[in-house]
């Protein structure tokens, strides 16, 4: 019963840090154009990360990207 | 000098008492005699929890000093706190039956003693008194007591705020290690979560004198839930789920406790969508969610004790009324779809608090030693999901020596030295930086002595404190900083405890020292959402007190009267201007000579003899801070009754309802403000709870209710959504589960032996 009480326990709590461990985040990706929203699709992890921090190039010009409903 | 220093070792070796002291008795019903099965015995200064036996005997198997203080305690009966010499056996203890508890044990002012024989007036409350209607955070908990209130941003971000002082003014510590956090910021949240949390102590108004620079407006101290009681295991599993943002709060909680060692670990995740407001809509990206962790390892051996405490939190909160229009439409703020989704404006925070506690217990000394490292990490994101527009770090290193000494029968005194080391150092890479890279020094040092006479207790102290501030680099144009502050403080306080009535009063003084943030920002602090701008000029604040407390304890009734006014010299505080900065407000920090603050709680409890199922409590709170010539300070709490109404049941079914509870809290419309101020309206909420059982070999609790049972529209004056017109949210069904497991060992035998 201890060992039992032990061991689910420390299942318990390693259930819980694993279930809230930060997924690969993605999400849906624009820029704005001649006032048009131009979609880009979902980008996920390290891509997210890239083209928001390097915006899109569109034809020698590079747009700043946005990747949430705000 | 080798004879000297052997002299030395043998006194102080001779302070130390013989390993193992014995330690066993009983507890009885101080008028029938009759043993009370399975109380409570909690040995304060080491931590130690033991339970007694089913005729109401006790035997400790700890290493202990010669010396304890210890609490005993039972259901249904008035506790004691004791001072006991050892060794001792066949120790009586009588317990007098009381329907109504009064006072707690008081751990943050160094006495260990009973509230009642408190010369400062301290509320203390167990958590989950606070959370008879489960509350969605920490924050919401305490401002269930009189006097607290929430400055909140959304359900997710919520600051305790005492007697109209808020942010800076208000310290929080955790198991006596203090909590940096950048809480300068109106919108930055407390930093703990509830998880492992067992009870909270208040002090009210300035309290520099145990806890130095800053503690102007009052002091939250949260103490952790006891240890497992020696020789047992415990498993606790808590969830909560909330229907107006779909939200869940899952909790674990496992701890162990041995002859000479005790650890707690355990882990919490709430995750909340948007939520809904009366009109059916959502408040669109008040989601939020928390992870936090803890680990508590405490241990003992002839007379030493030490606890290693670790917290972890990370929040991610989403910051509602983000708009890129010059002219807002309030209504965009309200959605008619729910998500969690991660998005922008956010804050991300990232809490690490790590703090070592060693106690020497000596014959008539106890020395304390804490030494404490926090961390925190805020990030804001504004306008891009992965990369910040704001990081900035805090680094606290924290250290206390602390001696008390027990000189005579009825005189002690606590004497100590603080300090703390704290560097904020801010991403460069980041685009914004709301204060510059900064050091700073604290250091104190303090006295207190304390006298028991009789019925009569008194306290004095003084503190002295120098606070050496130090901006590192150029800031908005702004060459760096160096600047000293100092504080010369002190407390003064008696109280007469009678069989029925305590009357107590104290006066005291707190100073703080203008923040980084106060003397130069310049800039959109979104998460606040409003434009700040600081002011080189500002002195240190200062703030004397007279508080008095006048308390009845009936058989069935208690009531407490708590006047209170101080003198704040020299008073800092955020002036909204007639001026829009894209589209969000401005605010300078100012300084007015001299404001005053003035106000009264007051409460009852009454437990009626001829209905002992029923409790009555009431509370009423009302604080203003005013200047000369009718000058307002901005943002003070509206005046506030609470009242709890609860029905208590005793079934015997394997399905029981054990209690219903209905809350209502009225708040009066709040019209005294300040310039550019807007006022607030009269409101009122209603809150339903049943709290009930499944009982079995491990029996499961449920508690399950309404929050605003009446949908009402309200926005509290605090509420930093309140320029947004963006409502509290609407009708709130909640249920809760809790799930314990007690297992104790019997010497070799193994048994299931109680469960709560």
């Amino acid at each position: 019963m201890k060992k039992s009480i032990s061991l689910l326990a420390l299942a318990l709590v390693a259930s819980s840090f694993l279930s809230s461990c930060k997924k690969n985040q993605c999400s849906a990706c624009h820029y704005d154009k001649n006032g048009a929203e131009v979609e880009l699709g979902e980008k996920c992890g390290d891509d997210l990360e890239a083209i928001e921090a390097s915006g899109y190039n569109d034809g020698g010009t590079v747009y700043e990207v946005h990747c949430s409903e705000h | 000098m080798t004879r000297y220093l052997l002299v030395l070792s043998v006194l102080v070796l001779n302070q130390f008492s013989v390993v193992s002291q014995t330690f066993n008795g009983s507890i009885k019903d101080q008028q029938t005699g009759l043993p009370i099965p399975f109380s409570s015995i909690y040995i304060l200064d080491l931590e130690i929890g033991l339970i007694a036996d089913s005729s109401g005997n006790f035997t400790s198997s700890n290493s202990l000093p010669s010396q304890i203080k210890a609490k005993f305690s039972a259901v249904g009966y008035e506790s004691k706190v004791l001072s006991i010499q050892l060794p001792t056996s066949n120790y009586s203890v009588f317990l007098e039956e009381r329907h109504l508890e009064f006072d707690e044990i008081i751990v943050s002012n160094n006495q260990g003693a009973k509230q009642r024989n408190n010369s400062i007036h301290i509320e203390t409350r167990k958590l989950s008194d606070l959370n008879t209607i489960p509350t969605t955070h920490i924050g919401e908990a305490i401002s269930n007591i009189p006097g607290v209130y929430s400055s909140s941003t959304g359900t997710g971000i919520s600051k305790p705020v005492i007697r109209g002082s808020q942010g800076i003014r208000v310290v929080t510590l955790l198991n006596g290690l203090r909590i940096e956090n950048q809480q300068w910021g109106g919108d930055h949240g407390m930093g703990i979560t509830e998880l492992g949390i067992g009870s909270v102590e208040v002090i009210k108004g300035p309290s520099s004198l145990l806890y130095g620079a800053d503690a102007l407006g009052g002091v939250i101290y949260f103490i952790d839930e006891p240890y497992a009681g020696v020789n047992s295991q415990v498993l606790n599993l808590k969830t909560q789920f909330e229907s107006v943002s779909l939200g869940t709060k899952n909790q674990l909680m496992y701890k162990v406790a041995r002859k000479n060692y005790r650890l707690s670990v355990g882990g919490l995740f709430t995750d909340h969508a948007d939520y809904q407001v009366p009109s059916k809509q959502y408040a669109q990206n008040s989601r939020f969610s928390d992870r936090s962790a803890k680990l508590a390892f405490g241990t003992n051996k002839k007379n030493w004790s030490m606890h290693v405490r670790y917290n972890f939190s990370n929040s991610r909160v989403g910051i509602p009324g983000h708009t890129h229009d010059s002219i807002i439409n309030t209504a965009d703020f309200q959605v008619d779809d729910q998500s969690r989704q991660r998005t922008v404006p956010a804050q991300v925070f990232f809490n690490h608090y790590l703090s070592i506690e060693n106690k020497f217990f000596f014959k008539r000394h106890e020395l304390t030693l804490l030494g404490g490292q926090t961390f925190n990490r805020l990030k804001e994101f504004e306008e891009k999901l992965t990369i910040p527009a704001l990081s900035t770090d805090l680094h606290n290193s924290l250290y206390s020596i602390k001696l008390k000494s027990q000189l005579t029968e009825s005189i002690s005194i606590v004497s100590g030295y603080q300090g703390m080391i704290q560097y904020n150092v801010n991403d460069k890479k980041t685009e914004e930086q709301l204060i510059p890279d900064a050091l700073t020094i604290d250091n104190g040092l303090f006295s207190i002595a304390y006298l028991e006479k009789g019925n009569w207790n008194w306290q004095g102290g003084i503190r002295y404190d120098i606070r050496s501030l130090q901006s590192l680099s150029v800031f908005k144009g702004v060459d760096p900083l160096k600047r000293n502050y100092q504080g010369f403080n002190y407390s003064f306080g008696v109280v007469r405890t009678g069989e029925k009535q305590t009357v107590r009063m104290n006066l005291s003084s707190g100073y703080r020292a203008p923040h980084l943030s106060e003397l130069l920002a310049n800039g959109f602090h979104h998460g606040a959402l409003r434009y700040e701008i600081g002011s080189t000029t500002l002195k240190s604040e200062k703030a004397n007190q007279v508080d008095v407390t006048y308390e009845f304890h009936g058989e069935h009734l208690s009531i407490v009267v708590n006047p209170f006014a101080s003198l704040l010299t020299d008073y800092v505080y955020l002036n909204p201007t007639d001026s829009l900065i894209e589209s969000l407000p401005v605010f300078e920090y100012k300084q007015i000579d001299k404001a005053y603050s003035y106000g009264i709680d007051l409460g009852w409890h009454y437990h009626p003899h001829f209905a002992h199922w029923l409790h009555l409590e009431n509370s009423f709170s009302h604080v203003a801070i005013e200047g000369r010539d009718g000058f307002n300070v901005a943002l003070i709490p509206q005046t506030r009754i609470s009242t709890l109404v609860k029905a208590s049941f005793e079934m015997k079914t394997k399905v029981r309802l054990e209690q219903f509870t209905v809350q209502h809290i009225y708040y009066f419309k709040q019209d005294r403000i300040a310039a550019f101020e807007t006022p607030s309206p009269a409101y009122q909420v209603v809150n339903l709870g049943l709290q009930g059982k499944i009982t079995g070999k491990v029996p499961l609790e449920i508690k399950m209710g309404v929050k605003n049972l009446l949908n009402a529209r309200y926005i509290d004056h605090l509420s930093r959504l309140k320029n947004i017109d963006l409502p509290f949210p609407g009708r709130n069904y909640y249920i809760s589960l809790n799930y314990q497991i007690i297992y104790k060992s019997k010497s070799k035998s193994k048994s299931n032996e109680k469960v709560n």
